[in-house]
């Protein structure tokens, strides 16, 4: 869907002669027509307008949360209502993203159910220890049973 | 600048965070909004709306500002409550939530434009995947989630133009279509047309069909499912779940106007081990 308003740099509450002006600018002639059937007509103009709105609604929300990069945004061609632009410097949109990103938290804060191991690592590091231990005695006592630290009995 | 942000009025925010019932007041907000994004809340969507209302477990200040907000649609307040939802909701609640939305946007049989857009906003939003989300629609309404209308497109108006002087048939699934303007005016009844919509069914469809329809839409959408929500979200399950109700009743009494005929069942070809084959043709034989 094309954003008329924002590619014709007009308000959305623009009135009927700016809109006609502003069309009448465009070079591309199918696309003046197109302009000018929706947005000259009242009552298509109405159910534009609606839908329009919505969208840019859905299109903020969605750069301000990061999901204009998300799969059903991504589907259909919707550069029109995609707004990356930073917002002025000064304005209560641009404090709040600075003052976010300096002290939002790193992870979520939904809780993660982890592991008894993961949540205490001197348990893991003593489980290991003595796993490790307990192979080299193993390996030791299986060594000597066998007799191979020691030398072998000269043949006489 | 055209787009640039208003100030945020804190009344919202600031009852958000007070509130005690946090998760239940983003899932009326974000309920009402579908409600209210097509720009017109029908009878039974304000209907469901008051319903809702009433199961808030919440201050009625923070019902009204979240009503408020849905009504007018502002990015900065809706932010809030998606935010929230977005990072504190369990993954079940969210599922949930789609579910009650997608229930929501075709409460009035039909799927507009903007509803389409904000499903599937609220699908990327509480990360659920195109594929899963068009499993989960086809499960709550019966029919697969259709592609979005252009309004900026001079075919998609021409469509709705003729459809709109030509008598559109009941069971043509309409995506964008205008306001039914007769029908809005008498909330509570609803005719076999409606109800066929309502149960995902097209014309001519026999009682089996009906009945099977609405056991799996009535199993997916029951509201003790969505206890988990919140009391609000199991009132508007509760209103929706009525509508369904009704439906089927509608087309298990009226017998002539949306059923087909009795016919006996077509001869399908169902596997049966040891002599099926002869079965199977004799079955074909008669059926034919």
């Amino acid at each position: 869907m094309r954003d008329f308003y924002r590619l014709l740099e007009v308000e959305p509450t623009a009135s009927r002669k700016e809109l006609r002006a502003a069309l009448m600018g465009v070079k591309d002639v199918s696309f003046r027509n197109r302009g000018a059937s929706i947005l000259l007509d009242e009552r298509r103009r109405a159910v534009y307008d609606r839908d329009r709105q919505v969208l840019a609604t859905i299109g903020r929300m969605r750069s301000h949360l990061g999901l204009y990069l998300a799969p059903f945004w991504a589907r259909g061609d919707m550069t029109d209502f995609t707004y990356t632009e930073t917002p002025a410097v000064g304005s209560p949109r641009f404090d709040d993203i600075i003052v976010k990103q300096a002290f939002a938290p790193a992870k979520s804060r939904r809780r993660r159910h982890r592991h008894r191991l993961s949540r205490n690592p001197e348990i893991k590091a003593a489980i290991i220890g003595g796993i490790i231990g307990l192979a080299l005695i193993l390996l030791l006592i299986f060594l000597s049973s066998h007799n191979l630290l020691s030398l072998p009995a000269p043949q006489q | 600048m055209l787009y640039e942000a208003t100030t945020t009025e804190p009344g919202f925010r600031e009852l958000f965070r007070g509130s005690e019932h946090r998760q239940a007041l983003c899932v009326l907000t974000i309920v009402a909004w579908v409600a209210c994004c097509d720009g017109k809340v029908s009878p039974r969507e304000q209907e469901l709306l008051r319903n809702t209302a009433e199961g808030y477990e919440g201050t009625e200040r923070e019902m009204a500002a979240a009503l408020e907000v849905a009504k007018s649609g502002q990015p900065e307040q809706l932010e809030v409550a998606c935010r929230y939802l977005r990072s504190h909701a369990s993954r079940s609640s969210k599922k949930l939530l789609a579910q009650l939305a997608i229930t929501m946007a075709v409460l009035d049989g039909r799927l507009s434009v903007s509803e389409n857009f904000v499903l599937q906003f609220l699908a990327d939003l509480l990360d659920i995947s195109p594929r899963a989300f068009n499993r989960l629609f086809e499960k709550t309404t019966g029919r697969p989630f259709p592609q979005a209308g252009d309004p900026s497109s001079i075919e998609w108006w021409k469509a709705r133009e003729q459809g709109r002087q030509a008598t559109p048939p009941a069971d043509q699934w309409r995506i964008g279509s205008p306001t039914r303007g007769p029908s809005d005016a008498k909330p509570a009844e609803m005719d076999p047309a409606e109800a066929l919509e309502v149960l995902g069914l097209e014309e001519g469809a026999t009682l089996e069909m009906i009945r099977s329809s609405y056991r799996r839409l009535a199993r997916k959408r029951h509201p003790d499912r969505f206890a988990k929500l919140g009391r609000a979200a199991i009132v508007t399950a509760t209103a929706a779940f009525e509508r369904l109700r009704q439906a089927h009743d509608l087309l298990i009494s009226t017998p002539s106007t949306a059923q087909a005929p009795a016919s006996p069942p077509p001869p399908v070809a169902r596997w049966r081990w040891r002599g099926s084959a002869a079965r199977q043709e004799a079955g074909a034989k008669v059926g034919a």
